[in-house]
């Protein structure tokens, strides 16, 4: 079973053999999960999200057509379930900005004291996170899955279904919007970049 | 040269998702363009630092927990979805039964003129004779017992032989009695018997019991004399087997007594009651007691003389006074000892009459005369003696004699005679509001199942709608 394709994983676990949710649940929890957990910034919601996305793998097995990639079909139910999700409940925090003091935020988010370069790492994680929900939620969506789960653009733009021009748009702005909120709290803006 | 496309282009140059033409135009461009330079380094720093948001990953009891939800998902689904004949057989099941529905309502109203309706309520009706809520089943059978007109037709139920026979029992170890007419017993039994033989074992039974009770209440009978036909045992079940009343002709010197015991309502109005009929039928008082106990209730002894050709009637009328606990009557055929004063009193007359002829006509002489007088008184009175018990006898024939005891019942008997009738009477209630409203539903049936088929076509329609839309979008 490990050595099959994800496609071929999804077939036979179309014809009944139970073990293939197995090895779906190995290849794909984590990824799924990383995604939504992103996208959420909610652990108990990320994790309820996935396992409905298993769910929904399980009840539509029938309806999967090995056309395209296994990892865009399912990453497009985590999309799907994520959307009726923010509609129930809005995963919305406020922009963090200048006036903001980054201490403040890392003593709230980690009392004890730490070392200078973890303090500076988490100073600026917690400030990525903040940004990265408050962007529109397809940004929000587009960028991780590009950033983190390395898909192409085509890939992305079949699970947003949106066009693949589309898709360029939401990753550019979205790393715009990032970098015009990140970079006042980046020290080594300096410099240029060498091809 | 073209450097606003570029800006727009580096997100994309960076994730290498330019074509290779493109690609190199970029290229080109950022080797002539610094601002351009710096924009990709602030975006790739911007990616390297996102790059570095770790994330936990999941253990394996989220394996555990989706697998328990697709079980629970497939149990509550019942096994995936519905076969697609299943689909198209419960709908038609549904019209199906709709529509025989339908056709029973419809046969249903023109069975009847009166309808659906007026037959259930008739129906109700008789379910609510058959509990006759104000009546008292045990008492209307032993009132008939009494009367010695036992009749099967008040057998509504199987069950109903035995239950009479256990009352009979229970009661005939508190010493009561009770008056059957043996010969109509017999008659109704049989009759039924032959004309139902729904009841041909229970008609048999009762016949076996009846001759049963008949020889073992003959071999502990007291009484000892064949002439009397009244029957009674001390104990054990307990039916006085009377074999109907004897002749009444001219000629036959018989005394009748009777007893019936009451349990009556009202006391003083029994009193009242029994002392009309008594003059009704010709006959008079010849003894009343009345008395009330320590609860207040009435109780009495009436005696009463009443003429033998009106016995029958006059029992009759008395025992519906009140429920009968106990009748009994008694014949004493006292032909002989009639006969037996009548040849006395001649034998005596004739003494006496020659008596008196001797000293009248003067044949004897003076000592034998004197004789003859001392002797006349004693057969004098002796004749007279025999005149009075034949004169008695005659009364005593003539005139019978029925006592009639009476009792107010207790007042826990009464409470819960009241209970049961409440508890029967809510019974048929509901089971009358029951039947009414099937009633009602069969009638509004026909109206209801327009709405109904509008409804499920409604229902179809839009089902079908639903699917092809689907359909749709999946194509």
């Amino acid at each position: 079973m490990q050595n099959l394709k994800d496609e071929e994983v999804m077939e036979s676990y179309k014809k009944g053999e139970m073990l293939a949710m197995d090895e779906l649940l190995r290849r794909y929890k984590n990824p799924v999960y990383r995604f939504v957990l992103r996208i959420s910034q909610d652990k108990d919601e990320a994790q309820d999200i996935t396992s409905d996305v298993f769910l929904k793998v399980h009840e539509y097995r029938k309806d999967y057509q090995p056309l395209g990639k296994f990892s865009t079909w399912i990453f497009s139910i985590a999309h799907n379930i994520s959307i009726s999700r923010l509609r129930k409940k809005k995963w919305q925090i406020s922009w963090p900005t200048k006036k903001d003091d980054p201490e403040e935020l890392v003593e709230v988010q980690s009392p004890d004291p730490s070392p200078d370069k973890i303090s500076e790492k988490n100073e600026i994680e917690e400030i990525l996170r903040k940004c990265i929900k408050e962007l529109p939620f397809l940004q929000r969506e587009a960028l991780c899955l590009r950033e983190y789960e390395n898909l192409d653009y085509k890939d992305i733009a079949k699970i947003l279904k949106k066009s693949l021009g589309t898709v360029k748009m939401l990753i550019h702005r979205a790393r715009l919007n990032l970098k015009e909120r990140i970079l006042p709290f980046i020290e080594e803006v300096k410099g240029g970049y060498n091809v | 040269m073209f450097n606003s496309h570029v800006v727009n282009e580096l997100s994309s140059y960076l994730d290498n998702q330019l074509s290779e033409k493109r690609k190199l135009e970029v290229k080109k461009h950022l080797e002539q363009c610094k601002s351009c330079n710096e924009e990709l380094f602030k975006l790739m720093l911007v990616s390297n630092k996102m790059k570095a948001w770790s994330v936990d990953e999941l253990g394996p009891e989220f394996d555990n927990a989706v697998r328990n939800k697709i079980v629970l998902k497939e149990l509550e689904r019942g096994e995936v979805k519905m076969e697609k004949k299943f689909k198209i057989l419960v709908p038609s099941g549904i019209l199906a039964g709709i529509l025989v529905l339908v056709c029973f309502g419809v046969l249903m109203r023109a069975y009847t003129k009166m309808g659906v309706e007026g037959r259930l309520r008739d129906s109700a009706d008789s379910i609510g004779e058959q509990y006759d809520p104000y009546g008292d089943i045990s008492g209307s059978h032993y009132g008939q017992i009494s009367r010695g007109s036992f009749k099967f037709d008040s057998v509504k139920d199987k069950k109903d032989l035995p239950t009479i026979r256990n009352i009979e029992r229970k009661k005939g170890l508190d010493g009561w009695n009770y008056g059957l007419g043996t010969d109509d017993l017999s008659e109704g039994a049989k009759n039924q018997s032959e004309h139902e033989p729904y009841y041909d074992e229970y008609a048999e039974r009762a016949w076996t019991d009846v001759g049963r009770n008949l020889v073992a209440s003959s071999e502990s009978s007291n009484w000892g004399s064949p002439s009397e036909s009244s029957i009674s045992s001390g104990e054990g079940p307990v039916i006085v087997i009377q074999p109907g009343l004897p002749a009444t002709g001219e000629g036959e010197k018989i005394i009748r007594t009777a007893e019936v015991v009451l349990e009556v309502e009202d006391g003083n109005d029994t009193y009242q009651k029994a002392s009309t009929i008594c003059q009704e039928f010709g006959g008079y008082l010849a003894g009343s007691k009345l008395y009330k106990d320590n609860e207040g209730r009435v109780s009495g002894t009436i005696t009463m003389r009443i003429p033998k050709d009106k016995f029958i009637s006059a029992l009759d009328k008395l025992s519906t006074l009140g429920k009968v606990e106990n009748s009994s009557t008694n014949s004493q055929d006292v032909s002989q000892q009639y006969t037996n004063l009548k040849s006395r009193l001649d034998a005596a007359m004739v003494v006496y009459n020659k008596m008196v002829e001797a000293l009248q006509q003067r044949k004897v002489t003076i000592p034998e005369a004197i004789r003859l007088e001392s002797e006349l008184t004693p057969v004098l009175k002796r004749v007279e003696d025999l005149k009075n018990q034949i004169e008695q006898l005659n009364n005593s024939i003539s005139f019978t004699t029925i006592t009639v005891r009476f009792h107010e019942p207790q007042v826990s008997a009464k409470i819960l005679k009241e209970s049961k009738n409440i508890i029967k009477e809510s019974i048929l209630i509901t089971r009358i509001n029951a039947v009414k409203s099937f009633a009602n539903l069969i009638k509004s049936l026909p109206n209801l199942i327009v709405f109904v088929v509008v409804a499920i076509v409604i229902a179809i329609v839009a089902l079908f709608i639903k699917q092809s839309i689907k359909n749709l979008f999946k194509k």
